[in-house]
């Protein structure tokens, strides 16, 4: 360890500030522009393994629930559009792919293609999530909504609740109980992804007038980097969504 | 970012530590954020997760938050276990015994510490597999703990110790974070758990770790990095007093506890049958020592920042490069970035030799 009275000088950096001529996209704490890069990707990395976790646990969750309650689970999948859901599982692969173009059209100093790209995923994103306002309005239609006013009347055989159970909400049987949990797992994950897809939208927005400025180039794209990965996560857990709610039980018809 | 030469191996084991304790926080927080959104969702909208009414399985949820909340136990020791690192190299003027050993065994208590929460739930019924293996991964997290504390102990080991008031802190650490931990492997046990979950002696167990462990290690490191934090030097005679105090207070409150506990006095109830009642009220009396051994530093501290003498930049004639610039520290720390050419705790170099015979450290203001 350097002490007090020996071993202190100021460092050059390579690829630095030469001269004090900064890149006006690099913050002050870095030493150059591919340190930046380096740190805010990493940066965001560890950010997508804290959201892995969080959506970690509910897929444990729906694990549980789904090897509990399995006959129930797939009743309830059955009633979901699969159409509806695969169509929106090629909204989002496009929207990734619109993106990943996004950052290749900075890449290559294409401007004006960067800010057509980020509209058209923003397009794509808000097209998933009118599809999906279609599909919740239909399950407040149909009572599918986990609470007082919850219906279950597609099938499954009806078993009694018991005794100690008697001040549950008036469900007619366990099966339908066991539905409503499948609901309520399809509305927070679904609600959660959603959230995530907002926000992602959000975030796409504040890039199009930097983008429109020209401000990612070949240089510097940063930004535009770390919110790709970000999108690419929402759509990866999609992915994974969509087989675990609306294909359960596919094989057996 | 890092100072130039300052690689991985010539960090300090604090910083070993943090980073360690920063996995634990990244990988465990957020599950027990979306457990908590789940409990809140249960709660407002009515979803059923973990609610039996609605079909859900409280186990699950017990699972989750435990997933969480004993890594948790790691974010509260590691960092204390990293300070206690530190104070025992600067103390005992010696480089830390096995240094590699005890960077890495940091890292190794925070992944364990992710395999081990099923010993809170040896009797939820879980199956007895589950159960064996929860109860061989917690004794695992002895192994790690052990290799520190020995490895502080061989760094005391025909050491030059200077009983400074952190250094009060850091041995009182050491023994009481061990009666912590022996009393783990206890109740790690699956026989000996199901006598004693939920009684006192658990109380006295994580007592030990985290209050005799961390909250010992806390203080000493408020009482170390004081005057680099404040620029001012504190009263010796009385930082010594309440690190007594402490000590002798926590065990008080603490000790009788295990007997209570294991005599069969179970937690979280106000009343208990006359033949508990001495332990009980030796129990409040140290309570009240310890209350008074923590309020004294308060009052000591906050007189310092007027009154006390101002201190140099480095007071313990300690190594590490926060001794190397001034108390308190500039803006960006460093007036000049500093270059590292040396390993940490290198108290056995000529420089550092001369700087703590010559220069003695002039600590404590005279009382």
């Amino acid at each position: 360890m350097s002490t007090r009275s020996t071993e202190q000088a100021a460092v050059a950096i390579p690829g630095g500030d030469v001269g004090g001529h900064h890149h006006p996209s690099l913050q002050h704490h870095f030493d150059s522009l591919a340190q930046q890069k380096e740190a805010s990707t990493f940066g965001m990395w560890l950010f997508l393994v804290t959201e892995i976790m969080f959506f970690g646990g509910l897929f444990t969750c729906y694990v549980v629930y789904r090897r509990a309650y399995s006959e129930a689970f797939v009743a309830a999948s059955h009633s979901l559009d699969w159409k509806l859901g695969a169509f929106n599982t090629a909204v989002l692969i496009l929207s990734s792919l619109t993106m990943a173009l996004a950052i290749w059209a900075a890449q290559v100093n294409r401007r004006k293609q960067v800010v057509f790209y980020l509209i058209a995923t923003m397009f794509l994103g808000t097209v998933f999530l009118g599809v999906k306002a279609v599909e919740y309005a239909d399950k407040f239609e149909h009572h599918h909504v986990p609470g007082p006013s919850f219906e279950w009347h597609e099938g499954g055989h009806a078993e009694p609740l018991d005794g100690a159970q008697s001040d549950a909400p008036p469900l007619e049987d366990k099966f339908a109980q066991h539905v409503q949990i499948f609901f309520s797992l399809y509305f927070i994950m679904t609600g959660l992804h959603a959230v995530h897809m907002i926000c992602g939208i959000g975030v796409l927005a504040a890039l199009l007038l930097p983008a429109w400025r020209g401000r990612y180039n070949s240089e510097y794209h940063n930004p535009l980097e770390c919110t790709g990965l970000y999108w690419h996560f929402v759509d990866i857990v999609w992915i994974f969504l969509f087989p675990l709610l609306y294909l359960l039980g596919a094989h057996a018809t | 970012m890092r100072a130039p030469g300052l690689t991985w191996f010539r960090l300090p084991l604090f910083i070993w530590s943090m980073y360690a304790t920063s996995l634990v926080i990244v990988l465990g927080t957020p599950v027990i954020a979306i457990t908590l959104l789940l409990v809140a969702a249960e709660r407002l909208l009515h979803l059923g997760i973990f609610d039996p009414r609605l079909g859900g399985d409280p186990i699950l949820f017990q699972h989750l938050f435990w997933f969480y909340s004993h890594p948790a136990v790691y974010i509260m020791i590691l960092p204390a276990m990293g300070v206690i690192s530190e104070l025992v190299a600067a103390f005992a003027r010696k480089r830390i015994f096995g240094y590699r050993f005890v960077a890495f065994a940091s890292i190794a208590i925070a992944v364990l510490g992710f395999l081990v929460w099923g010993h809170h739930m040896f009797v939820t019924g879980q199956s007895m597999y589950a159960v064996t293996i929860f109860s061989i991964m917690s004794m695992l997290v002895g192994v790690p703990s052990a290799v520190k504390v020995f490895n502080w102990t061989a760094t005391l080991y025909e050491a030059s110790i200077s009983y400074e008031t952190p250094m009060l802190y850091a041995l009182g650490f050491i023994g009481l974070f061990t009666l912590g931990g022996l009393t783990g492997t206890m109740i790690a046990t699956l026989g000996v758990d199901v006598h004693l979950h939920d009684t006192y002696f658990i109380v006295a167990h994580f007592h030990y770790v985290m209050v005799g462990g961390t909250i010992m290690a806390y203080m000493g490191g408020l009482h170390y990095w004081w005057p680099k934090i404040s620029g001012r030097l504190y009263p010796g005679f009385l930082s010594r007093l309440s690190a007594l105090l402490v000590f002798v207070g926590f065990n008080l409150t603490f000790f009788p506890q295990f007997v209570l506990g294991y005599l069969g006095m179970p937690r979280r109830y106000w009343s208990y049958p006359p033949e508990f009642q001495v332990l009980n009220v030796l129990s409040t009396a140290g309570a009240s020592i310890l209350g008074v051994g923590y309020l004294l530093p308060l009052f000591y501290f906050t007189w310092s920042i007027r009154y006390g003498k101002r201190a140099s930049e480095n007071p313990w004639g300690a190594v590490g490069l926060e001794w190397d610039t001034t108390s308190p520290p500039p803006t960006e720390n460093f007036p000049v970035i500093p270059v590292v050419t040396r390993e940490p705790y290198d108290y056995t170099s000529e420089e550092v030799h001369r700087r703590s015979t010559q220069e003695a450290p002039v600590v404590y203001q005279v009382d």
